[in-house]
Order: C-alpha cells, then structure tokens, then sequence
C-alpha cells in the first residue's frame, strides 16, 4: 500500500492545476501517520471504483451523444422514429448486480478504516492528552504528566496518543489533517481519538465545526518530538517561571484573572484564556493563526479584535485596576515590556 | 365563449370570490394553479438573485488569503442566509412552481385538489421568506449556518434575534411546504384523469408524489425540533441546554432526519424533469420506466435511513458509523440505476441538442460527479477526514447546482413555451448553458482539492502559508462565470424571449404527454374536454397510433374506452371554475404577523431571569410594570442609575428589552388569531364560481 500512496501522490497533484501545491501544511493526502494512512487508502478504493464507473458509463453516456444525435440535427415529425424500445430486464438485473457488488467492494475497506481508526492500537501504552476547546481556542491537559499547554501540543513520534476531547462552551471539532480524521467536541460526552505521527514536524490543525465568530480563527499546532525530545520538552513545561521578573502591566490590567502563569503570585488559576507559562517557546501565537515574533505578538496584544473579531479578551477589554477604567488602551511602553516579558518565557 | 357566474348573496358577494379575476387584484385572489406556479417560479427566481448575490459575496472574500472585505460577522450571516435561501426560498419553491403549473395539466385535471389551500400554500411562502430575510434590515440576519447546531444557538451563546428570526421563519416555510404537500398528493392520487393509472403518470408526476410524501413525513420532524429550540430560545427550557442535561447531540439527529430527506426532496423533482426531458428530446420512450420510479421510490424511502452519514465525527462509536456507511452506500444502487436508464433512453435515440437538452445532459454528468463524491464521503472512515471541508462543500454544489439547479433550469426551458406561448431564443440558451456549465466546474471542481488540502467550511479567512489562495481564486473567477449565465437566463426569461420570442403553438418539442395537447398558454380550464388516457405517454401515442399496440395489450386498450364513456362532455352546465378567494392570503398575513410577534419574543424568559432581583426590588416598592419601563427608559437614556437604586443601567435596558419581548407576545396572539379568522371565514366560503360555456361554432372552429 505504501509503494501504491507514493507513486500515486504526483498523479494526483499532476491532476491538480498546475502551480498548486496539493500538500499544505494541513493536507490530507500526506499522510504522516497510521491513522490518516488507513484512512487515505480507503480513500483511494473508493476513488479507484468511481474513476471506473466514471469510464464505463461516463464512456457510455459520450458513446451516444456522439453516435446517436438526429440527422442534421433537428428531424421533422414524419421522420422515421427510433426503435421505441422501453427497456432491457436483464440488463437492469445486470446492472443492479454490478452495482451491489461494486458497493461491497468499497464497502469492506471502509468498515475497516472505521474499525481502525476506532480501536485502541494494542503494544505500546498511548500517552493522553485531554483537549478542551474554548470561543477559539485550544487547551491541551497531560494528566500523567501534569503539563498544561495552549493552543501547541508536543507529541512522541512513533507512539500512539489519545486525545480526549470536551469542550467549555459551544460544538468545535479537533482535527490534524496530516495525522487522521477529526472528531467533534461535544458537550456531555467523553469522546476520544487517537493518532500518531511517525516523523518529526509541526502538524497544523484546524477547528471544523462552526462555532462562531472567530471560528476561522481557531486554529492548532502538533510539534510531534523524538521521544527523548518530548521527554525533555515535557519535563521543561511542567516548571513554573516563579523566577522571572512580570512587568507591572501584568498586575495592573488583571492579566492573570484569564491567564496562568504558573509558579507566580496568583498565576495557577486562571484559565479563560490559555496557559502563558511557557509562551515564548510555542512557534504560533493566538491560537496558531501568527508565527510567534515579537511583532505579531505586539500587534495581537494591540488590538485582539483586529485579529480574532469578538474574542474574550477584546471584548471585556482591558481594565485597570489601579484606577478602576474598562476598556483602556495599552500605553506603547506597556506592550513593549509585555512583549519583551512574553517572549522570554521560553 | 360566455361566462356565467354562480350568484352569491351578501357578505361574501361583496368580497367577491372574483369571477374571472383580472389585474392585481386576479393575482391576489387566485387559485387558478397556473398562477400559483408562476408567482411560486418568479419568487423563487428573485430570491435566486438574492441568494446568488450573497454567493458571490462569499467567493469575492475568499478570493484571496486575509482579505477582509467585510466583516467576520456578516460572512457568517452571508453563508447562512446564502444556504437557507437557496434550500428554502429557491430549489423548493421553483420545483413546487413545477408541481403546481404541470402536475393538473400532467394528469389531465382542471386544477389541484384544494385550490384555496395552494393559494395558502403559496402566501405562506411569501410571508415567510419575506420575514427570513427581513433579518438583514435589523443587523440580525441568522449566523449559525443552516444547520444552526447547540449550544451556539441557545440564547447563552446568541443572544440577538438572528436565531429567532431563522427558527421562526423556517417553520412559516414548513406550514406552507407541508399544506402544498397534503395537496399534491391528493391531486396525483385522486384528480388523475379516466384511464390515467399510477403506472402510465409521467415520471415527473411521480416523482412530485415521492417528494411530496418526504415532506409530508420529515418537515414534522424539523418542526418539533425547532419549537424546541424556540422554547429553549424564549421560555428558558433545556431541551438541548447541557448545563441542565439537554442534549445538543439530539438536536443533530432530529434536524438530519429532516435534513437528509429534505436533499432529495430537492433532487427528485429535476430528477424527474430530466426522466421527461431525455425522451422527447431523444425521440424514444424513456428507458426501464418502472425501475426509474421504483428507484426514484427506494432513494425516497432509503433517505430516511441515512441521517447519522452527516455525524460521522460526532463519536456516536464504530458499530454506528460503520452502519450507516452501509445504509449510504447501498443508496448508490438506485441513484446509479437512474443513471443507466437515462443513458439507455440515449442509447440509439434521435438526440436534438435544444437548450432544455443540453441542460438535462449537463445534468446527467454533474450528477454523476456529485455522486462519486457521495460515495466517497459514505466510505465513513475517510469522511472523518472529508467531513466539514470543502470536498463536503464541493460535492453538494454539485448535486444541488450541478444537479438540482440544471435539471430544473432544464425544466424553465422545456416548459417556457407552454406557460408563456413564446419560445426562448436557442443561441442565448445555448450561451448561458455553455456559461454556466464552465462557471459551474471552474467554481466547484476545484473545491475538492480545496478540502482534501484541510480547507474547513464556514470560515471567514484563511492565511497565505495554508496554501490555498490559488484554487480559491480560481473558484471565485469561476462563480463570477456563472453570474453571467444567470444573467442572460434572467434578461432572456423575462425580457427578450417573453416581448420578442417566436409563437410556440401548442407543442413545440413534439412533447410526449398531455401538457402538450393543449394550446400555449393554456386556456384557465385547461383542458376542454378531460382526457381519456389509453397508454404512457398518451399524447405521442395519439400522434403515433400505430404504437398502441406495443405499448398496451388490448384489454388494457378496451378498459381505456370503457373509462371514456365515463367522462365529461359538453352540456348546458359548461365548464365550472372556482372563484378567486381572499383568505388563503388574509389567514397567512395573520399567521405571518405572529410569526413576526414570535421573532420578536425570542430571549423573553432568559431575559427575565436575569434581572428577577431587580424586578423582585420593584415589586417590593410597589413600582409597577408601566412605572418600571418608564424610568428604565430614562435610565438608558441619561445613563444613570435611578433615584430609588433599584435599576442600574444594564439591568434597564434589559427591562426595555423584556418590555419589546411582551410586545411580541401581544403581537403573536393578535396575528394567530387574525390566522384563525382567516381560516373561518375561508371555511364559510360558499362555493361560487363561475361556468364557462363553449359555443358550439367555436367548438367545432378548433
């Protein structure tokens, strides 16, 4: 099958108008993981069976238009009729068979994939990670790692992981194109997938399921690491940043009600927004729609509306506390030291 | 040819059930099924340019990575209300234009079975669309797409009118699809003219009663789903709240158990246009004609079957999922049953490549496609991948542009002869098929690229490094083709082909059923004498009598007599026909009136929980209601709190907004009840009417 995917990929994007690149950070066609693999196969089956329907009938259909049209075009209404035959019964029955048989073939494939992709791979204990989503963006829990992160979730290489997937207010759905199928956060229900990534690389995600506003803007990262890599990686996000000095903006406009940075004064509890303990060393910020520059993190904290139209924090907007004002706008100074402080939080 | 009216005596001679009514007043009065066909095709055409419109705004943002043309806000508003209309203000009513212009004239009846009621019928629609849209004028057209999924459309999560208005309106459009139901099928089932069996109907005859039985099965379905959600909306239950153990997962099973029979409820009336089309143009009876209807009947029947294929990423779990991957499947074999039998119909035939032609074979082929593309999203583990993309996208232009929208385009240029007596210029007909169906592939073969490249529906923007922008371009340069198309239909339908076109004659194609007996236009009795019908497609047997006796064997031929000396001919009485009637329109203006007072309620219980402290303090104090509003408008409007502290500023304007909510509640009974009214009145109607009588010279003149 993988000799099939390889030889296969440059016809398919041959078909595709020349200049386009059909493998985007978040196509489906490279499958860089078991899951999105099984999935693409299946895929192609279905696509196969199609092309050859496509050839006969499709062949069929072209066969009369070209054969049979009526003399000069147009014939008069004495013109000597066609044979007025009204059908075939065998070769309907025929035509039915095929038919059913046809839908087997592409029927067993899919069941499998479902099968698949449903089951729990059996050897290596999956790592979970609890995903939760927000009006728009992404928290990602490692229970048994105790690690909190936003919007970027590191992953293994070569082991399997269990996403569980809940969500904190309306439907979205947690999908990594590269990696395998999606699956819908729904209220109430404790669903899960797994997926896993066979090389290292960032995989970009997307929400699919319309959820708002912003819902454009809801997008993810997936940083897959050798495992001694993520091991390392965990180990660093875990520890708090108690030794880093917060400019005072960080007090005066309340930025921990929303956000935790875990180890300060007050920093473990907020979660309306994602966990900024460790920001400076995510490659995308606002929920993966920028690369993470100081430049785009100025520009977000600016204005969040430009942005993510109708987000949490544009909305309730800034406030004051020292002087009790809504809605105030950052002084220059201010986003400066908040950038700076920000990006240092590797 | 004189007209006698029946006499009619006070109260209602003075509305007049209009004897040959003429001028506007003809038109607001009708119930002649002409008429109600053609103001359910032009309104469906205008709401066409609408919705088009909103296409276009669409694919001008798309057109390119973070443009922003417009705001996040009102694209979601552009796609919803770009879906609702084309589903509901558009695709339905044009087929339902069709039904109720061909069907009579299909069976050889002199109307539908309950004139009045699809007079109702139409006037519902009206008002309903009209209130759907009327959303845009107050900033709060529906933004949730058309499938408008809990939580987000609860009143926690939207608080503005645009859900109340979409809920509201569509359930104004499911009275009026349903009564149109109820009337079509009695029609087909009991107005069939002598010797017209089940089997010898046009397949288009059938396939209305097919789509007419969906919807009389599956619009009660959505109809219960969204007074639920409006009962969430306005009275504060939890029917799908799941802070309080509602299900918003319930919500998705009802709304596709509507949903997935409402797509072929779409698809099976171009179906059968197309199943009429093919023959006439091809000179050669329509191949396998039972197995087309019973195709037609098993995709009806299998549509209820496979709701849970829009779910596959919902985690209803694998044994689910792998089911209804099968029940979706096995829905490709009558679908592809169809196809064979109308390339069968080809087969050897005399094609005549005319405009309705071309469209019913551009029909056949994006069919075809859109059904590949159902194939593969049934092939539930890949859908996981496919589900909520542009290959979604993709594949359901193609059925319902590609498919619905040709077959009934189709349809506008097969029957436009009959219905006006002009026929429609073949060079400008051949430009906007060749227009449309290279706009049409430009704009959506490219979009399954688009989603198999990770390209989600439903969003505003999306960056340069996603890779996108180049397909994205080429669509919407493709749907600026297609505007040109529905240009040059439009300028054609309405202007050049209607003042210019050349005199049709009663059957310009060389037509195959009873439509084409007739002259063009039909006179307002149809036919003059009801037909006896000896044979499928009775009307190129009485031109090809030598065929009888392939068709039918001569018992059949005998009963098809026996029935004529059954049937009516010229006497003293003449030709009796209904009077126009005011109140299909009065008793849906009441209706649509409550309808509006409903919109209006949305939010009223919510609203009032949160400020119950506040109302709790007045009552206290003993301010009463009027005294509360009085000083919440004061406080809104110096923003200040009051005297007395017992309104802050919020909890004021939420005062004025529950205030506007028992408005619309007042507003609700009042128009329910001027509904009802119409209704009565409607039911007391005498018969009235009026006869027409044929002299016998002009008779014999014919």
């Amino acid at each position: 099958m993988n000799r099939w995917i390889k030889y296969w990929q440059p016809m398919l994007a041959a078909l595709a108008v020349s200049g386009c690149s059909l493998s985007g950070p978040q196509s489906t066609l490279d499958a860089d993981g078991p899951v999105a693999r099984i999935q693409y196969e299946t895929f192609l089956v279905t696509l196969w069976v199609s092309v050859a329907i496509f050839a006969v009938v499709g062949g069929m259909f072209l066969y009369c238009l070209v054969n049979f049209r009526a003399p000069g075009g147009e014939v008069s209404r004495d013109y000597p009729l066609p044979d007025q035959g009204h059908g075939n019964p065998l070769l309907e029955i025929g035509v039915i068979f095929v038919s059913i048989l046809l839908v087997g073939i592409v029927a067993v494939p899919a069941v499998y994939g479902v099968l698949y992709a449903g089951t729990l791979p059996e050897g290596q204990k999956p790592l979970r990670i609890n995903v939760t989503g927000y009006q728009w963006w992404w928290k990602f829990e490692y229970p048994e790692l105790g690690v909190v992160t936003g919007n970027e979730a590191g992953i293994p290489v070569g082991r399997p992981v269990e996403f569980h997937v809940q969500t904190s207010d309306v439907l979205h759905s947690f999908w990594i194109p590269r990696l395998g199928g999606k699956m819908d956060l729904t209220p109430g229900q404790d669903d899960w997938l797994w997926l896993q990534a066979d090389k290292p690389g960032v995989y970009w995600g997307q929400c699919t399921e319309f959820c708002g506003e912003s819902h454009a803007f809801m997008r993810m990262r997936v940083v897959a690491l050798e495992p001694e890599a993520f091991d390392k990686w965990a180990a660093h996000q875990k520890e708090g940043v108690a030794n880093t000095k917060p400019p005072a903006a960080i007090n005066k406009f309340q930025c921990l009600a929303c956000h935790a940075l875990r180890g300060l004064p007050g920093g473990e509890t907020g979660n309306r927004g994602p966990d900024l303990t460790h920001v400076g060393s995510r490659t995308s910020i606002a929920a993966g729609i920028k690369e993470n520059t100081p430049g785009n993190l100025k520009a977000w904290i600016h204005n969040p509306n430009d942005l993510k139209p109708g987000n949490i924090m544009y909305k309730q907007g800034y406030i004051d506390m020292w002087q009790n004002l809504m809605h105030v706008q950052l002084t220059d100074a201010e986003e400066n030291e908040l950038v700076d402080y920000l990006t240092s939080l590797k | 040819m004189h007209i006698e009216p029946v006499k009619e005596k006070g109260f209602y001679d003075f509305l007049g059930r209009q004897v040959e009514p003429k001028g506007l007043i003809g038109w607001l009065t009708t119930v002649d099924h002409k008429r109600i066909g053609i103001l359910y095709a032009v309104t469906a055409l205008l709401w066409f340019l609408v919705g088009g419109i909103e296409a276009l705004a669409i694919r001008s943002q798309l057109a390119m990575a973070n443009l922003r043309l417009y705001s996040a806000e009102t694209y979601n508003q552009m796609f919803t209300m770009h879906a609702t209309t084309m589903i509901f203000l558009v695709v339905m009513p044009l087929a339902a234009g069709f039904f109720n212009y061909m069907v009579p004239l299909m069976v050889g009846a002199r109307d539908v079975a309950f004139p009045r009621l699809n007079a109702f019928s139409y006037w519902m629609f009206l008002f309903g669309s009209l209130l759907i849209n009327a959303s845009w004028l107050f900033n709060a057209a529906p933004n949730g797409s058309w499938v408008g999924y809990p939580p987000l459309s609860l009143f926690q999560y939207s608080q503005g009118h645009n859900y109340d208005f979409w809920l509201i309106g569509l359930q104004v459009l499911g009275i009026a699809s349903v009564a149109a139901s109820l009337n079509f099928i009695t029609t087909i089932i009991n107005m069939r003219a002598p010797g017209m069996t089940m089997m010898r109907l046009p397949v288009f005859v059938w396939m209305t009663l097919v789509t007419n039985f969906l919807v009389v099965l599956a619009f009660p379905v959505i109809t219960i789903a969204l007074a639920e959600l409006m009962f969430d909306r306005t009275y504060a239950t939890n029917f799908f709240n799941p802070m309080k153990g509602g299900l918003p997962i319930w919500w998705q099973h009802l709304f596709w158990v509507f949903g997935h029979p409402e797509v072929y409820i779409l698809i099976l009336p171009p179906m059968g246009i197309v199943s009429e089309v093919l023959p006439v143009f091809a000179r050669k009876p329509l191949f396998g004609y039972p197995l087309v209807v019973g195709s037609g009947m098993g995709i009806g029947f299998m549509g209820f079957t496979v709701w849970a294929h829009h779910m596959f990423a919902s985690g209803m779990g694998n044994i689910a999922n792998a089911a209804f991957a099968l029940t979706t499947m096995t829905i490709a074999i009558p679908t592809g049953v169809k196809i064979i039998n109308w390339v069968g119909t080809l087969w050897k035939g005399q094609i005549r490549m005319r405009t309705p032609m071309l469209f019913a074979l551009g029909f056949i082929y994006q069919f075809m496609m859109g059904g590949f593309s159902g194939l593969m999203h049934a092939n539930a583990a890949h859908d996981a991948q496919q589900h909520d993309t542009y290959f979604i996208v993709a594949h359901f232009h193609y059925v319902l542009i590609g498919g619905a929208l040709f077959g009934l385009w189709s349809g506008i240029y097969y029957w436009y002869p009959k219905i006006t007596g002009r026929m429609m210029n073949e060079a400008r007909g051949h430009a906007a098929f060749w227009f449309l169906f290279i706009g049409f592939n430009t704009t959506f073969f490219p979009m399954h690229w688009l989603g198999l490249n990770g390209m989600p529906r439903r969003i505003y923007s999306y960056s340069h490094a996603q890779g996108w922008d180049q397909l994205n371009l080429l669509c919407t340069v493709g749907a600026f083709t297609m505007a040109v198309a529905v240009l040059l239909l439009f300028t054609d339908m309405f202007w050049l082909s209607l003042k210019y076109g050349e005199k049709a004659g009663g059957d310009p194609w060389d037509g195959r059923t009873l439509e084409w007996s007739i002259p063009s236009p039909p006179p307002v009795y149809n036919f003059e004498e009801i037909p006896t019908v000896k044979a499928l497609d009775d009307f190129w047997i009485t031109k090809h009598p030598e065929l009888l006796h392939h068709e039918e064997d001569s018992a059949a031929h005998a009963a098809g007599a026996g029935h004529g000396a059954h049937h009516v001919h010229h006497d003293d009485h003449g030709i009796h026909m209904p009077g126009g009637s005011w109140f299909p329109m009065f008793a849906s203006a009441g209706f649509a009136i409550g309808a509006w007072g409903l919109v209006h309620s949305g939010g009223m219980y919510h609203i009032k929980e949160a400020i119950q402290p506040a109302l709790d303090a007045a009552a206290k104090a003993g301010v009463s209601w009027d005294q509360l509003v009085s000083t919440a408008q004061t406080v809104v409007s110096s923003k200040t709190p009051d005297a007395q502290n017992i309104l802050n500023v919020v909890n004021a304007e939420s005062v004025l907004k529950l205030q506007a909510c028992y408005n619309g509640v007042k507003t609700a009974i009042v128009g329910g009840v001027l509904g009802v009214l119409g209704i009565f009145l409607w039911a007391l109607e005498p018969i009235g009417g009026y006869y027409i009588h044929k002299e016998k010279e002009e008779h014999a003149g014919e």
